[in-house]
């Protein structure tokens, strides 16, 4: 008995909506116009669905989404909750079913007016102060930005990273963003002198350093490897699938761990991956890392090993992390200049550059790591 | 207190005796009756042996910016720009996110701090940290 879901499992269908600041439709016409999208690109009929995993953020229900497909029989429908940590573990839940046989097409998908609707942003003016947060927003520490804002602060201070370093990934993935003609970003340049002099928001953190604000859906079809060979696209490999946590977890403020600077979560989960996919950082040709604010990718090169704790930020300079670079990162924008749909559409962009049809395409990419949401329960996954 | 209320937290049972000793300008946290070590925030077990067993033991109010952020886009009308959010590590160990009541170029990481408190509400008292005097 093989314990291990390496290659049993292929995401076979993308399907995206437009990504906009108001889509003027319901989240539930977005999820449905993804997944029937995911279904046409993978060649098979909707009503071939028989699993849907959710994000437990996510406003669309399973019940609802089948009686809209006209689904009479969904066999899977789990969740993962934490926002954008759920990214990568929902294809994780769908890969493990249909490996072991409990679903044949599962559709995995994410859809929110982000920016029409509920603001994640604007979060602390309006949730009622009973949970975790209750030690943080009320003492003005309100919005995700400023909370990374003091990781990012701490990462600075003992490493030496600059203000510069957070400049370069924004300015990389700006670049991509202007290849790519469905980005937010798409027809305005960064520059470094651009990220330096903008609007201080969040100190250290300036206006370039935080994501967009996106309303828009994507959906993914994951089936079995042997399924996958039958379909029209070529099949995009689960070389592994991980998910984790680290010490004092808590939702955007583990401020009690030992090292807040450490993004623990991924750290943990990363020996675990390589060790399924059976190869190392050295052999990844493209990274999609779930970009919500700049440090973020800086401490997850370091959790991944692409280089050492505290070396992140010499890491991405020179444009390491451009088309041509040594680690081709967020090739079609990632969150800082795509669109924020909570990470779904970085999963989106992993397949296309292994298919080989990314508007920012890696010649003879190969190997895909991809991550779900830093400073939260999370996940991450390999493709090939 | 401002004409527009801070945000306040909601008191429960899992946390009563944190703000009623705030109100009292005391600074109460969690101790294991057990193995002896302090945790923030108010929770169930001991992470540390997994006992139940805990008292609300006072803390000396002294400690140094581990880290913090200074805001300078208004995210709340009761929260004026620049704004200095300190995270605290106390000198029994645990780390609060607290208000810094500094000017934001005075702040630095391993300044010592002392606890101050800042009345949000009636019902509601919150800790605050100033540059601890020499
Ligand atoms: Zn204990």
């Amino acid at each position: 008995m093989m314990e291990t879901l390496k290659d049993k499992a292929c995401i076979v269908g993308i399907g995206e909506t437009e990504f906009s600041k108001n889509s003027g439709r319901s989240e539930m016409r977005l999820a449905l116009e993804a997944i029937t999208a995911a279904c046409e690109d993978a060649g098979i009929s909707p009503k071939e669905i028989d699993g849907i995993v959710r994000f437990s953020v996510d406003s669309n229900q399973i019940d609802e989404l089948a009686r809209n497909l006209g689904l009479d029989n969904v066999r899977f429908f789990p969740e993962v909750f934490f926002g954008g940590g759920a990214g990568c573990g929902i294809v994780q839940m769908a890969a493990m079913a249909v490996a072991l046989g409990k679903a044949k097409y599962v559709a995995c998908f994410r859809a929110l007016n982000e920016r029409s609707g509920f603001r994640y942003g604007q979060m602390g003016g309006v949730m009622p102060m009973q949970g975790h947060f209750q030690y943080s927003i009320p003492f003005g520490l309100i919005a995700p930005g400023a909370m990374v804002a003091v990781m990012g602060r701490r990462h600075m201070h003992l490493y030496g990273t600059k203000t510069a370093d957070f400049g370069e990934v924004a300015v990389a993935f700006r670049k991509h963003a202007n290849m790519n003609s469905k980005a937010m970003m798409h027809e305005k340049a960064l520059t470094l002198e651009d990220h330096a002099n903008a609007r201080m928001i969040s100190d250290p953190l300036r206006l370039f350093d935080f994501c967009q604000e996106s309303d828009g859906a994507v959906a993914l079809i994951v089936t079995s490897a042997e399924r996958a060979k039958a379909l029209k696209q070529k099949p995009v490999y689960l070389m592994a699938a991980e998910q984790g946590t680290g010490s004092w977890m808590e939702m955007m403020t583990s401020y009690q761990r030992e090292n807040i600077a450490d993004l623990e979560e991924y750290t943990r989960l990363a020996p675990h991956l390589w060790k399924e996919a059976g190869i190392g950082p050295e052999d990844i040709d493209c990274a999609q890392l779930y970009d919500a604010f700049t440090p973020l990718i800086i401490m997850q090169l370091e959790s991944f090993g692409f280089c050492k704790r505290g070396e992140g930020g010499p890491f991405v300079r020179d444009g390491a992390l451009q088309i041509g670079g040594r680690l081709p990162t967020n090739t079609s924008g990632g969150c800082l200049s795509e669109a924020y749909i909570h990470g779904l559409n970085q999963i989106s962009e992993g397949v296309r550059q292994i298919r080989g049809d990314s508007l920012a395409q890696v010649p003879d990419c190969k190997h895909v790591l991809v991550t779900a949401g830093s400073g939260i329960p999370t996940g991450a996954m390999i493709l090939h | 207190m401002s004409e527009i209320p801070r945000v306040a937290p909601i008191p429960g049972p899992i946390n009563q005796e944190f703000y009623d000793g705030l109100n009292r300008h005391e600074l109460l946290l969690q101790k294991c009756r057990d193995c002896g070590k302090f945790r923030f925030w108010p929770i169930e077990m001991c992470p540390f042996c997994n006992s139940f067993n805990h008292e609300w033991a006072r803390c000396s109010g002294k400690g140094t910016a581990h880290s913090y952020t200074v805001q300078h886009q208004v995210m709340h009308p009761a929260y004026p720009a620049p704004w200095v959010v300190l995270l605290v590590e106390l000198e029994e160990g645990p780390r609060l996110v607290t208000h810094g009541l500094m000017p934001p170029e005075e702040v630095e990481i391993g300044m010592p701090v002392e606890i101050e408190y800042e009345k949000i509400t009636d019902e509601i008292t919150l800790h605050a940290f100033r540059k601890a005097e020499k």
